[in-house]
């Protein structure tokens, strides 16, 4: 393997220019109506550009830590997963499976994004300059300039992987750096997968660090894809995630965001439409406690006709944290027969938690049925009584409706292991409620 | 079935009915806006030194502030030292004014009875006292010396500087502080006049109060005040309507509304906004952007906003309440209709301070032709509304394809005991419904209206008797031609 | 009264009516029945007026006027009555209201006068009353949160109210228990008269045991296949629509 990336031309331009871009515009501030209620002035002393030098093996004592956690996140079940990890920004060839279209698995790669420019670069030029040209502010720019690695999958068409795919990210105790990601996935015409995105701190003691993530998917025609992001972070980290999704016609897309780590995530989810009868369903639950800060950003544009999408989201903020909801539906004015709704919904549990939300619509065409609810509130306290009046303690009670609370985000999940696997994580994160 | 009726294509060319233009002579500064303007207005209306001081300093506050920009809303640069800041119907120069209703301008009285506003206290019909405002002065009070006996003042805003100096030094900005906003810094500067109410602790006001705003004068903007304060367990109920001609220009309307609740007083305030839209190519129509809030200082106090908008090129703005008083109460119920070129950014802010505060918000945004609708509302729970409720609603009703429907709200709750709920929907009346009304005998025209009155039944009934029959046919009014 | 000649109707590239013919005399019931697609609920709505038609060829002449040439509202006040199989719902707008609105709109275009408020509510009371309708409905917005029954039940509410000369009736037994059909039955014998004709599309034979029809029609893929007295219906329920099919293909 080369140095770090085998960098072509177009990418060395590429990097630059939003090098130069994020120079100019730096972070984005509250004044910028996206980032109104997350400020990330906190970060301002800090080096983006620093990320450790290349190193392709680590310590043996990392390397037993990250495969004990690797271990406990398994999603082996009935199908065995397939799996990339990395390790604070960089690919672990060591730890991972690496996929080529091999006639057992015909038709998939899953492979790191190093790897793939040097062996096959084809096709990523495009992806990766339509996002610079497309990016709203400096934390992208950050990304496309600094990226060292991602994964990559590509499923050819009418091809149905049955194996989750796994993608782990794993942050160490060894670095105070910057973490860039960019990951590809491609899913063709007629094409089905399942893919997760583990954000894994491993530990709690770590200083400052900052993951950058981000997602670009494109679905063919009939495509569908179920992906899920669990963001695990240590709690001194900052976790900025970017999800965008195309989707052509016929497609169908499910995505989870389940933000439980870090002190301060933003997840940003930005779906389009591009042909006409697809669906997307995105379905959220963030959780907070002491002064976590999380933020989940979405934004659903109909630019076509006969699509529908399906929001909910909800939070659970305890301690003083503070959860924001921003999520805008936007059709456009030839987008007829457009299905929107969108529902968020927040549950605090402490004098000091603040949930701020703007669900908001932005409707051009007529013939479109759409709709949001937002609400904020605690636990039911009728709810409450029966419980209590049925011998449950009082702590108990609040626990079990809290997590039933969630639960409603966290069905929605079709893997069996992950969903158990969630739920205790929530369970784990929430504990004891006051 | 979708060929435009040939009725609806008469009526719409009708369609603005007071955009006749009234000749008065009329006493004009000129255009601009500097001290030397803003002395000028001050000492027309002989104001003491306090009320110059405040003006200038409001000025210099404008002077270093920009025009905001986040609206939906999109219009040429507006040059302010185009606009006329003063123009008042010669016949009321200051002093030598008519000294009671008889004596007023016979061709004032004629426009304002065209208008369907009769400043003949005999001949009013019910209860309803009016400050009738035509461009920037206050021409006719009606009722004035009654509502004294009762303790109630309702008068100009410029007599009221002279009579009630105290009053008004105590209240005015105390609700919409002069750097509040651009506009609202611009008429604290330049403001010409408008209406003042006190009622009394423990007075009901037996009358509705009412101010009808006319823009009369060409290039001219209407900058004026309106303060009204409600003293412990008293109670209000305030009009407001507003029409202008019909010119192919754009004119500014800039008014400050400020509404002071003490304890358990309760205000309702229903506008009925019908100035000149423009015509249906989006030439001229009034630019109406305006800043209305009230405060509910006092336990226990309601102060509630009923907005019926169908008029303007461009309206902008957000009656609000600060819900300081524990337990006290805000409501804002709206309906805006955007037809041909029209733009609507409107809603509201609750801001919840005291403990046990409630608010409602019901809004019903109805989009033709290219009209582009916005609501835009903030509801916050501060750390201390221990308790606080609020429920939203806000739909969408669009005519046309190629209308637009906007829903903006923000929710902040930083109280953990707060019930904050919010919900929205955008639909456009189905053809299955126009197709059942037609199959009953009724015609597309009136299916739309009884359908779009029917969307805006909650708001409708919040509004007093006589306003709602008024609403409802400018709603049918305003959307003639968008069918079809 | 009704004259249906070479009807046919296409909607989304699709023929629904391939040439039906069809006479209704002043006063005479008809009943229409046959499988579902046979094309019943599109016989309606070109008869209403309904705009979703691709086109339309024929004639259908209602006592000596081209229906077609008609906007619905026309047909509306012409006596052309359509009773829906699924009546909308139309938030916010008083049932009462809307039937008064509809009432003097026929009224005038009648020449009657029209009525006052007390008038209206009198004569709606007391329809509401044979209907064994609930005061609710005076109350509520247009169909809203009405059950099936309910709705059902409003039709034929309306239908008393406008005195139309023509009634459709598009399934109106779909939906309704045994109780709720004696009811609407009766309300619509009620208005059975030697001036007023109905036609009555349905897919059971239940509804035929108390509306009792002069003759019984089968339609099947856009035509008429076959016509008789009421006996048809009860022949047709027991051999079911196959039959007529079979026929068909056979002779």
């Amino acid at each position: 393997m080369g140095k770090t990336l085998s960098t072509p031309d177009w990418l060395s331009h590429l990097r630059q220019d939003a090098w130069f871009a994020f120079e100019k515009q730096g972070l984005p501030t509250t004044r910028s109506e996206d980032w109104k209620y997350t400020s990330l002035s906190s970060l301002k002393e800090f080096d983006f550009r620093a990320t450790d030098a290349p190193r392709y093996s680590w310590p043996d004592p990392v390397i037993t830590q990250v495969k004990s956690a690797l271990k406990e996140r398994s999603m082996d079940g009935q199908h065995k997963e397939i799996r990339l990890v990395f390790i604070d920004g960089e690919y672990c060839a060591a730890l991972s499976d690496t996929v080529l279209a091999t006639p057992a698995q015909s038709g998939v790669k899953v492979l790191s994004l190093g790897q793939t420019l040097k062996d096959l670069p084809q096709g990523l030029q495009k992806p990766l300059e339509t996002f610079h040209s497309q990016s709203e502010d400096g934390v992208k720019f950050l990304n496309t300039a600094c990226f060292k690695d991602g994964a990559v999958l590509r499923v050819s068409p009418n091809q149905s992987v049955s194996s989750p795919i796994h993608f782990v990210f794993v942050r160490t105790a060894d670095t105070a750096k910057s973490a860039y990601y960019r990951n590809l996935i491609s899913v063709e015409k007629g094409a089905k997968a399942q893919v997760v995105e583990t954000y894994l701190g491993l530990d709690s003691r770590a200083s400052q660090q900052v993951t950058n993530s981000v997602t670009q998917v494109s679905l063919e025609e009939s495509a569908n894809l179920e992906l899920i992001r669990i963001q695990l972070e240590a709690p001194s980290g900052c976790f900025l995630g970017d999800l965008r999704v195309n989707q052509e016609k016929n497609s169908e897309f499910t995505g989870h965001w389940v933000s439980l780590g870090a002190s301060l995530a933003r997840n940003e989810t930005r779906v389009e439409f591009q042909g006409e009868g697809s669906t997307a369903s995105l379905n959220g639950l963030y959780f907070g406690k002491e002064k976590q800060h999380t933020d989940s950003f979405v934004l659903i544009h109909h630019a076509s006709p006969h699509c529908n999408s399906h929001q909910k989201y909800k939070g659970v903020l305890d301690g003083s944290a503070l959860g924001v909801f921003s999520g805008k539906i936007e059709v456009a004015l030839d987008a007829q027969k457009s299905n929107a709704t969108q529902v968020n919904r927040n549950l605090l549990l402490s004098k000091q938690a603040q949930a701020y939300t703007r669900p908001q619509l932005q409707i051009h065409a007529d013939d479109v049925k759409c709709s949001h609810g937002a609400t904020v509130g605690q636990l039911d306290d009728q709810a409450l009584f029966y419980l209590r009046s049925r011998g449950i303690s009082k702590d108990d009670s609040r626990r079990l409706l809290t997590e039933a609370f969630a639960g409603e985000v966290l069905d929605q999940l079709k893997n069996d292991t992950l969903k158990a696997q969630i739920k205790i994580d929530f369970a784990a994160r929430l504990g004891r409620v006051s | 079935m979708s060929t435009p009726n040939q009725a609806i294509k008469d009526i719409a060319a009708k369609d603005y009915q007071y955009g006749f233009v009234t000749d008065i002579e009329a006493e004009t500064v000129a255009p601009g806006i500097n001290e030397d303007i803003i002395r000028l207005i001050s000492s027309k209306k002989n104001e003491p030194q306090f009320m110059l001081d405040w003006r200038l300093k409001a000025f210099q506050v404008w002077q270093k502030m920009k025009e905001p920009n986040w609206a939906n809303v999109h219009y040429p640069k507006i040059n302010y030292q185009d606009i006329i800041y003063y123009s008042a119907p010669k016949s009321m120069k200051p002093g030598e004014g008519p000294k009671n209703l008889d004596e007023i301008d016979p061709e004032l009285r004629k426009m304002f009875d065209k208008l369907g506003i009769s400043l003949n206290e005999q001949k009013r019909l019910s209860g309803i006292a009016v400050d009738a405002v035509v461009d920037s002065v206050s021409v006719a009070t009606t009722f004035k010396s009654k509502l004294k006996e009762i303790g109630v003042i309702f008068c100009s805003f410029s007599e009221a500087v002279l009579e009630y100096p105290e009053l008004i030094q105590k209240y005015l900005g105390s609700v919409v502080p002069v750097a509040d906003n651009y506009f609202s810094a611009l008429n604290s500067a330049a403001f010409t006049d408008g209406s003042f109410c006190f009622i009394p602790k423990g007075v009901k006001c037996p009358m509705e109060l009412s101010t009808y705003f006319r823009i009369n004068a060409s290039g001219t903007g209407q900058f004026e005040r309106t303060l009204i304060v409600a003293e412990e367990d008293s109670y209000v109920s305030y009009l407001e309507g507003c029409t202008a001609p019909r010119r192919d220009e754009n004119q500014l309307h800039a008014a400050v509304v400020e509404i002071v609740a003490l304890d358990r007083a309760q205000v309702k305030y229903a506008t009925v906004q019908n100035w000149y839209p423009g015509d249906k190519d989006g030439k001229g129509g009034i630019y109406n952007f305006v800043t209305k809030r009230g405060r509910c200082k006092g336990v226990s106090s309601k102060i509630s906003w009923t907005q019926v908008e169908t008029g303007s090129a461009i309206t902008w703005k957000y009656p609000s309440v600060m819900l300081e008083g524990d337990n006290s109460v805000g409501e804002f119920y709206s309906i805006a209709l955007t037809n041909h070129f029209q733009q609507a950014d409107t809603g509201t802010k609750m801001v919840h301070i005291g403990k046990n505060t409630k608010s409602t918000i019901i809004s019903k945004g109805i989009s033709a032709g290219r009209g582009q609708n916005t609501y835009r509302g903030l509801v916050a729970i501060q750390k201390s509304a221990e308790g606080a409720r609020n429920y939203s609603q806000c739909d969408s009703l669009l005519l046309g394809d190629k209308c637009g429907a906007h829903t903006f709200p923000y929710l902040q709750v930083k109280n953990e005991s707060a019930q904050v709920e919010h919900e929205a929907s955008t639909s456009k009346i189905s053809e299955d419904q126009i197709f059942y009304c037609k199959q009953r005998g009724i015609s597309e025209e009136d299916a739309v209206s009884m359908i779009v009155n029917g969307f805006c039944k909650d708001v409708l009934k919040k509004l007093p008797m006589e306003f709602a029959v008024e609403a409802q046919k400018l709603l049918g009014v305003s959307l003639e031609g968008s069918v079809g | 009264m009704l004259s249906i000649h070479d009807l046919k109707a296409k909607v989304d590239g699709k023929n629904i009516l391939k040439g039906l013919n069809l006479e209704i005399k002043a006063g005479e019931v008809h009943a229409i029945m046959g499988p579902n697609g046979a094309g019943k609920s599109t016989l309606s709505n070109v008869l209403a007026g309904r705009d979703v038609f691709e086109s339309i060829e024929g004639k259908v002449t209602f006592q000596g006027k081209n229906l077609l040439d008609l906007e619905p509202e026309a047909r509306a006040r012409e006596g052309v009555f359509l009773a829906f199989q699924y009546p909308v719902e139309i938030p916010g707008v008083g049932n009462l209201y809307f039937l008064r609105a509809a009432v003097n709109s026929v009224r005038r275009s009648r020449g009657q006068s029209e009525l006052d408020a007390m008038d209206f509510l009198t004569l709606a009371k007391q329809k509401m009353r044979d209907l064994q309708m609930d005061q609710k409905f005076q109350e509520r917005s247009v169909n809203e949160g009405f059950s099936g029954g309910e709705k059902k039940r409003n039709e034929i509410f309306q239908m008393a109210m406008l005195e139309p000369k023509l009634c459709v009736l598009d399934e109106t037994d779909s939906g309704l228990d045994i109780d709720a059909l004696r009811v609407v039955a009766d309300g619509v014998n009620r208005l059975r008269s030697s001036e007023r004709s109905f036609l009555l599309i349905t897919h059971y034979q239940r509804l035929l045991d108390y509306i009792v029809p002069d003759y019984v029609h089968v339609l099947a893929d856009g035509k008429i296949v076959k016509s008789g007295g009421k006996e048809l219906a009860l022949e047709l329920e027991k051999k079911g629509y196959q039959w007529v099919g079979q026929k068909e293909t056979n002779g």
